[in-house]
């Protein structure tokens, strides 16, 4: 289920910071062992017995130490139980031996340890975030005088989370202060003899639940008449951002949010790439828009199992308690085909082709644009462009909706939803260039209509979903009677879901081609005659 | 940060055990602790077995050339880092004389280190010359191991008389029993006497104990392979003792 347990080569880990801890997430204990081997052949080593030990990883609610670059870690079962205070990277800041659990910083032994808490996280409390247990060995390396110069851990853990268990194989080499040569040689040794390469600090994080998905967050920073390639190159470059930074957690799946979030990156991603033609040459754009749909398709099927997960205790509220239990086996299901499109995903982001792509798209937007071009909208004013594209589909969105009644088949809703997400879309992507609050107001009242659309479509796919998960599983001879019994009923309820949806679906199509909706959009998306004759 | 100096004009008083456990214990207890081994002699420093050279020497680290940080090495313990001796300290004297400002620099010196810990003990060779009286004006106090003889009692005072001169910016002077031999008339009687030193002794002492002397062969402070002895005890309430002496 953990994604880069023993894929050493993706873990993006690089050239480590001599002076702070390497961390290897290794494929299994045996490869520890292994790792364990080598150095003791190659040095001189105190190594102690193995040992039953828990950490416990804690941060207040909104992340205080996280975002100040700490961890906070309480450690027992090796020695005197103590708090330590790390940095993300693995340099430890501060340690305190105590043997209760933390809360507020007051209830810490008067101390520097407690001052520096307290100056961090004021009055609030920290709350276990990751509870880690499992089994730890560790090895000191001695120089010469028998002095330890790097402190070797081999840790074995079981990390507990929302139900399931995950295992973990860590490996960290940690350098004495003063000592960092000593710990690059080992470095060098685990590279060398069994391929192992450090992960990153964020790889780390994800990998115990400690990161937090991240969104875009300032936007990239558009100004009307800004050339349009160069505004698309940044909107472009700050979706391969948010791309990036929830690579990680993707990975890891320690939370579903990371590939969420990785995912609406890579569809802006895709659909500037197919509603904005004319500004980049064809060839390119034909390049990246494949590329960027062979990673789309890669971590769909991902995600569509953990909106199932995710939805799960949704279904089971749904049926009377006794029935409860029959839906163990259908988790059961869900939860292995995750852990086969994990290993999918995981495959895909450590592949050349992965790589390459995120780079090569990198170079391309970092490129300036050309000064004179070919292209017919490179160079146009970006917000003519924004307003020309978006008042285009938005005029097709209002047409096609006038379409549908109660009776039109689905295939009719289906393609306005699509529409209707391109739109967004396209809106999202050029919003800077907007005044905040019409644009807002205007995002919204094509949200009602998303949502509506978007419901009809779940249930739908809940549907089929259902139905190959009976279908596989009754091949698989893995599901009881009542298991398939309930699930018919679930189909039945989402059935009926989809049905309410779509009486819906007419009244809010009207409601967004109300007057003022419309009045609205033709106020911010129509061009004016001077645009239009320019 | 505070700036602990372990002091005496005497060698062989139990300077460098004090710093080293005193060090020792106020790392476990979760304080950042760098132990400052400015004795040419290194005894710290083997204590800890880090190796007593500093690359470029102590005149370069006066002058500037390489930060303190640089020299600074990790001990087996977390939390308590050991700023090695070095050869060139042998003429820290000579070296203190020729720098400009000398005073200034090794407060520019401390000041780099104020970030990284809360407290730094400084292991000093016996010596009342021109560094020590440096270390005088940046030291926050001075313990003062004192063996419970006449000779001790004398040393004392003149470091008192001493001091007397630098008017407000003296740092407090705490001393304490050192290798307290309960078998030896004279350090009982200079115990018990409460009038016997120049300047009132802290309470806890310490006693000639074997325990003391195996630090050498183990090469270790001695709550690590002696937790419980009564030694390691006598530390800890020194230790205390300090702490809530310089607040
Ligand atoms: N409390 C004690 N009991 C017995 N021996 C001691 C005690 N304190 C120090 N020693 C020993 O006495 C010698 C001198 O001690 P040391 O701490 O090096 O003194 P200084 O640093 O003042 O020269 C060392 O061999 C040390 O092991
Ligand atoms: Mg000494």
């Amino acid at each position: 289920m953990i994604a880069h347990r023993g894929e050493p080569a993706h873990d993006g880990g690089g050239e480590a910071d001599p002076d702070v801890e390497q961390r290897y997430a290794l494929a299994e204990p045996k490869v520890g062992e292994r790792a364990f081997e080598v150095l003791h052949a190659a040095l001189r080593m105190r190594v102690t017995a193995s040992a039953r030990v828990s950490r416990t990883y804690y941060d207040t609610f909104d992340r205080r130490l996280a975002a100040a670059g700490s961890l906070l870690v309480h450690a027992r079962g090796d020695g005197e139980p103590v708090l330590r205070w790390e940095s993300i990277d693995g340099r430890l800041e501060r340690r305190l031996p105590t043997s209760g659990k933390p809360g507020l910083a007051t209830d810490l032994p008067a101390g520097p340890f407690r001052d520096a808490l307290e100056a961090r996280i004021d009055v609030r409390r920290v709350l276990p975030l990751t509870e880690l247990k499992g089994t730890a060995r560790t090895a000191n390396v001695l120089d010469t005088r028998g002095k330890t110069t790097v402190r070797v851990s081999l840790e074995n853990w079981r990390l507990a989370g929302n139900g399931t268990q995950k295992k973990l194989t860590l490996l960290r080499i940690a350098p004495v202060k003063g000592y960092a040569r000593e710990a690059m040689k080992i470095a060098a040794l685990l590279r060398e003899e069994l391929g192992l390469t450090p992960m990153s600090a964020d790889a780390h994080q994800a990998m115990l639940g400690l990161a937090t998905p991240r969104k875009s967050s300032s936007g990239p920073r558009l100004r009307a008449g800004m050339r349009s390639d160069e505004a698309a190159k940044r909107v472009y470059s700050h979706l391969l951002d948010v791309i990036v930074a929830n690579e990680e957690g993707t990975r890891a799946r320690t939370d579903p949010e990371f590939l969420h979030q990785y995912r609406v990156a890579i569809r802006r991603t895709r659909a500037g790439l197919a509603r904005l033609k004319g500004i980049f040459p064809v060839r390119t754009v034909e390049r990246f828009k494949r590329e960027f749909r062979w990673l789309g398709s890669v971590t769909s099927p991902m995600r569509d199992l953990d909106v199932h997960l995710l939805e799960l205790p949704a279904y089971t509220e749904a049926l009377p308690a006794e029935a409860h239990q029959d839906l163990e086996p259908l988790r059961e299901h869900l939860e292995a085909e995750a852990d086969a499109e994990q290993k999918r995903i995981v495959k895909a982001l450590g592949s050349a082709r992965y790589r390459k792509l995120i780079a090569d798209w990198r170079e391309f937007l970092e490129r300036p644009p050309a000064l004179r071009t070919s292209l017919p909208d490179a160079a146009r004013p970006v917000e003519e462009l924004a307003r020309a594209r978006i008042w285009k589909l938005h005029k097709r969105i209002l047409k096609r909706g006038a379409a549908i009644d109660d009776d039109t088949p689905a295939e009719a809703v289906h393609d306005l939803r699509l529409d209707c997400k391109k739109l967004r879309y396209l809106m999202e992507f050029f919003r800077e260039l907007f005044p905040a609050e019409a644009m807002q107001q205007q995002i919204k009242a094509l949200k009602r209509l998303q949502d509506v659309l978007g419901r009809f479509n779940d249930f739908e796919v809940q549907q089929g979903a259902l139905q190959d998960a009976a279908e596989s599983m009754a091949e698989h001879d893995s599901a009881p009677l009542p298991t398939i019994v309930v699930m018919g009923r679930l189909i039945e309820t989402s059935r009926r879901r989809q049905d309410e949806a779509r009486a819906e679906i007419c009244g809010r199509i009207a409601a967004f081609g109300a007057p003022e909706n419309r009045a609205r959009a033709k106020q911010l998306f129509a061009a004016g005659p001077e645009v239009r004759n320019a | 940060m505070k700036i602990i100096a372990c002091y005496n004009l005497k060698g062989g008083v139990g300077k460098t055990a004090t710093t080293v456990n005193l060090a020792y214990e106020a790392a476990r207890q979760g304080a950042r602790t760098l132990i400052w081994d400015m004795d040419p002699q290194g005894a710290a420093s083997f204590y800890f077995r880090v190796k007593p050279k500093v690359k470029g020497g102590f005149v370069r680290l006066m002058r500037r050339k390489a930060s303190a940080l640089d020299a600074i090495r990790g001990t087996d313990y977390e939390g308590l880092d050991l700023l090695p001796a070095d050869f060139s300290a042998r003429h820290i004297d000579l070296i203190v004389d020729r720098t400009k400002k000398p005073k200034r620099r090794l407060r520019k010196m401390l000041r780099s280190l104020r970030k990284e810990y809360d407290v730094v003990y400084l292991d000093c060779a016996p010596s009342i010359g021109v560094a020590s009286e440096v270390l005088f004006r940046i030291a926050d106090a001075l313990v003062v191991p004192t063996i419970p003889t006449t000779l001790s009692v004398n040393t004392l005072k003149r470091i008192k008389k001493h001091l007397k001169g630098m008017n407000g910016t003296a740092p407090s002077v705490l001393p304490f029993f050192s290798m307290v031999d309960r078998r030896k008339a004279l350090h009982r009687r200079i115990c018990a006497d409460k009038d016997a030193l120049p300047i009132d002794p802290l309470r806890a002492r310490i006693p000639y104990s074997s325990v003391v002397e195996k630090m050498g062969t183990h090469r270790a402070p001695v709550p690590v392979f002696a937790a419980d002895s009564k030694p390691a005890r006598a530390y800890a309430k020194l230790g205390r003792e300090i702490a809530a002496r310089i607040g």
